[in-house]
């Protein structure tokens, strides 16, 4: 007995699904409009999402690869004003902690580098930048800045030699084989030089290394500050992005008889971009939310419109003893129906817009942003990327929001009387 | 004419609940685009005025050497009148041309404190105090203290530098500059006021001091890096830029000065305003996307009414008249659908103009000094954007209703009648 009103469930909802979907071709014409906005509203977002991933994970990159590195070993005071750059609380490097440090696992590179703020003088003028101090020969194990030079080669171990972004030596007239000076405030609160010749011009997608870096050996500036043989920080490279959690738990036991250092990862310092990215991602919800409101109002329209039309058949079915929950029922189906077919129209259009933007990808300079310093690891063309993920959320969310807005239509439709229904007219 | 009026307010209100889902339609969208363009609007005004206040006026005058190289701070460009007779004669003359109220001049420099190892840089800024205190909204932002005075010698600091530099209204600050001969030297100035504005330039890096007390450490007597022109509104400054530019030419004819109008000096705002098409085709999209409703509906509606179309046609009527008929309804519920949403999102941008909206706080701590965004946004309440979104919610409809109109006018009448 059980079993029986079980199969008869199952034929009955078979049935009512059947007629659902013969209802939704009914119209195909009203069908298709309203699934367009649903469409439209999904694609927008998948467009968007597309668009943003890729300028985050440009902004990611430009961060490991010419910022950061997967990891950083700081002084934990230092941290907390790392943006004044202070030449206390630094790093002294002793051979037992390289060997220490050399023992993460993954590792690919360790770079100890010095950041100071210094002011840059062409002679004529003078400018406030950033000096990082590092060994070019290790660094090219860990960032891969002398892969941007446009113009001649790395500062070498201990020569007076520097390397400037393009846009800073084009606002400061200067060239390969000119002279410059640093004037910096020593450990002791001295002010005093460091004269080196440019030896070469970086032009990187990270704007901030185009035009406010100097890049000088860490021999020179340490003796220039009289910090002997201490650094700001150790940036480390692994051999993978997907290592940098285990990696830093690792070789946070391995530091653990200094409790003074920490390991911080590229995440941390990229906390500024994941905040923009979080502001820029409620704005796609909020457009995405109109939009589908918009939606819903078609939806509820649609049903409203095909029952009026169905009054008779609405009536005549009562009369025979389908019950409202039914007729509920397979008005509901109609719209998530509905759902489903924008559903899919706007996921495949998404699918085409993400292919276009992984192949030609976007030029920050459409946009005016070209050359300009915002403040942000980016400039130059990003592409878009997949996220699989974001289909199948927008497209859940199309169907569930034709779902919800189609209740209390179908309710409005079923209650009418049959009697009243059949004589409509 | 009047007999079709007739004939579309009565089909309207035949089935009231249809009527009443495509206006809530439209209603929504209407009230969405008041909201969408008074925030956009707002965001952009803000930014318009900041950038006229703290950076170029409406209309600047810099050297021609120094606008390439503003980043730099020269000191070896000035403004310092025609043939070098002195910035306070240039701004004299500049003041008696007509529709030109004022006369902003700054004197701006690079400069750099210490503390214990550190070192801060920041951006020196003399200005003659009056002028300041009228033209932008400084003395709102002087939370502690009050504005430096002429001939004083007084600082007023952003609080971010006196934090870094752990020091307090009353103290004193030495900083350290490079004179225009380009020695090295360094002032004590007492500190007389803290700025704490949200605005990451003021309250990080500029430092204000009275603009002779700038000259005379600068080695710079009756010079300035830039002069700011104020007129009665920015909106309408073509006149005057150009009697400014044929005054210049006149006076300056090897061209040395470049005078130039608010919207050439900040490529953002450039971009803002073609932003601000882009943005007019999302409104317009928006309401499309309700009329998709009506135009559902209307689709509905001529369906039904194919026998009656084909009567009328029948007794007489032109095809033209039935079109005109089927936009006269979708006008109406177009007047009726952007009324209402007009009224509701005119009430939500009052609101939201008085309220603000805290949108980019943690977002916009990584963005540079250069752009002058506040982390409160106050959309802005104004009747052009309510009758804009009016015109465009009845506009948009009423297009759209052509598609089922011509469906409409389109019937034969004998098929009409034949039909169900």
């Amino acid at each position: 007995m059980v079993r029986l009103s079980a199969t008869r469930g199952v034929t009955e909802s078979v049935f009512l699904i059947k007629l659902a979907l013969k209802n939704l071709t009914r119209h195909k014409r009203r069908t298709l409009i309203t699934a367009s906005v649903i469409a439209l509203g999904l694609f927008m977002y998948i467009y968007i999402d597309s668009m943003m991933i890729g300028m985050i994970n440009l902004s990611f990159d430009n961060i490991i690869d010419l910022e950061a590195g997967h990891l950083e070993i700081v002084n934990s005071q230092y941290w907390e004003e790392k943006n004044e750059l202070p030449l206390s609380n630094l790093i002294g490097i002793e051979d037992n902690l390289i060997s220490e440090v050399k023992k993460t696992p993954y590792i690919k590179g360790m770079l100890p580098r010095l950041k100071f703020k210094a002011s840059l003088n062409n002679g004529i003028d003078e400018l406030p930048i950033i000096v990082w101090a590092v060994d070019s020969d290790l660094e090219r194990n860990v960032l891969t800045t002398s892969e941007h030079l446009v113009e001649g080669s790395m500062p070498q171990k201990g020569k007076m030699e520097a390397v400037i972004g393009k846009d800073l030596a084009e606002l400061m007239d200067l060239q390969v084989g000119d002279f410059i000076t640093l004037v910096v405030k020593t450990k002791n609160g001295d002010y005093n030089t460091i004269d080196p010749v440019i030896t070469g011009l970086l032009q990187t997608s990270h704007p901030a290394i185009n035009d406010s870096i100097v890049y000088v050996p860490l021999e020179i500036a340490q003796k220039a500050l009289n910090v002997e043989n201490q650094v700001s920080e150790i940036v480390i490279r692994l051999e993978d992005a997907k290592y940098t959690k285990t990696a830093g738990v690792e070789l946070s036991n391995l530091l653990n008889q200094r409790p003074e250092l920490e390991v911080e990862t590229w995440k941390d310092l990229s906390q500024d971009i994941i905040a923009m990215n979080e502001a820029q991602n409620m704005e796609n919800q909020f457009i995405i939310s109109i939009i589908l409101i918009i939606a819903a109002v078609g939806i509820i329209n649609v049903i409203i419109l095909s029952a009026l039309e169905r009054l008779e058949e609405i009536g005549m079915m009562k009369a025979m003893g389908m019950r409202e929950r039914e007729i509920i029922f397979s008005f509901m189906i109609e719209s998530v129906g509905i759902g489903i077919l924008g559903g899919i129209m706007g996921c495949f259009l998404g699918a085409i817009g993400v292919i276009t933007l992984k192949k030609y990808g976007i030029d920050l300079a459409w946009f005016g942003f070209d050359g300009m310093d915002y403040g942000l690891p980016l400039s130059g063309v990003f592409y878009g990327e997949w996220n699989l993920p974001v289909f199948i959320f927008v497209f859940n969310f199309g169907v569930v929001v034709s779902f919800l807005s189609s209740i209390l239509p179908a309710r409005w439709a079923a209650r009418k009387n049959p009697i009243d229904a059949i004589y409509h007219r | 004419m009047k007999f079709l009026w007739n004939i579309a307010s009565k089909n309207l209100f035949r089935n009231k609940l249809r009527s009443s889902v495509s206006i809530a339609a439209i209603a929504l969208s209407v009230c969405l685009v008041v909201i969408v363009r008074g925030f956009i609007l707002g965001m952009l005004d803000s930014m318009v005025a900041l950038h006229i206040q703290y950076n170029s006026g409406h209309i600047k005058i810099v050297d021609k050497e120094y606008r390439q190289k503003e980043r730099l701070l020269s000191l070896n460009y000035p403004v310092d009148g025609f043939e070098g007779e002195g910035a306070e004669e240039m701004t004299s003359e500049l003041e008696k041309i007509a529709g030109i109220n004022r006369v902003v001049e700054r004197l701006k420099f690079g400069a750099a404190a210490s503390k214990d190892d550190k070192l801060i840089g920041m951006l020196g800024w003399g200005v003659n105090p009056e002028d300041e205190l009228a033209f932008t909204n400084i003395e709102r932002e002087i939370v502690e203290g009050r504005m430096v005075q002429k001939g004083n010698r007084e600082i007023v600091l952003g609080t971010g530098i006196l934090d870094k530099m752990d020091l307090n209204v009353g103290e004193k600050i030495t900083i350290f500059y490079t004179t225009s001969f380009g020695s090295f030297k360094g002032s004590t100035f007492k500190i007389v006021g803290r700025v704490k504005s949200d605005l990451k330039l003021l309250d990080d890096h500029v430092i204000y001091l009275p603009l002779d007390q700038a000259q005379r450490i600068l080695d710079m007597p009756n010079q300035v890096t830039e002069m700011l022109l104020l007129t009665p509104d920015y909106n309408k400054i073509k006149p005057m830029l150009s009697d400014v530019r044929s005054f210049f030419a006149e006076n300056d004819p090897e061209g040395r000065y470049e005078v130039l109008g608010w919207e050439e000096t900040n490529s953002l705002i450039g971009m803002f305003r073609i932003a601000e098409h882009i943005y007019n085709l999302i409104y317009i999209m928006l309401v499309l996307l309700a009329s998709f409703v009506v135009i559902n509906t209307m689709l509905m509606i001529v369906k039904e009414r194919t026998k009656e179309i084909g009567m009328m046609c029948a007794l007489g009527l032109k095809s033209r008249d039935v079109l005109n008929m089927f936009l006269m309804e979708g006008f109406s519920m177009g007047i009726v659908g952007s009324f209402i949403g007009v009224i509701l999102g005119g009430i939500g941008t009052k609101i939201l103009s008085i309220v603000g909206i805290d949108y980019y706080t943690d977002a916009l701590n990584g963005v540079s000094a250069e752009i002058m965004m506040k982390n409160v946004f106050y959309p802005v309440f104004t009747f052009e954007n309510l009758i804009f979104s009016f015109i465009l919610g009845v506009v948009v409809t009423t297009i759209a209703c052509i598609i089922p109109a011509r469906r409409a006018a389109r019937l034969e009448p004998t098929e009409a009648l034949r039909s169900m």
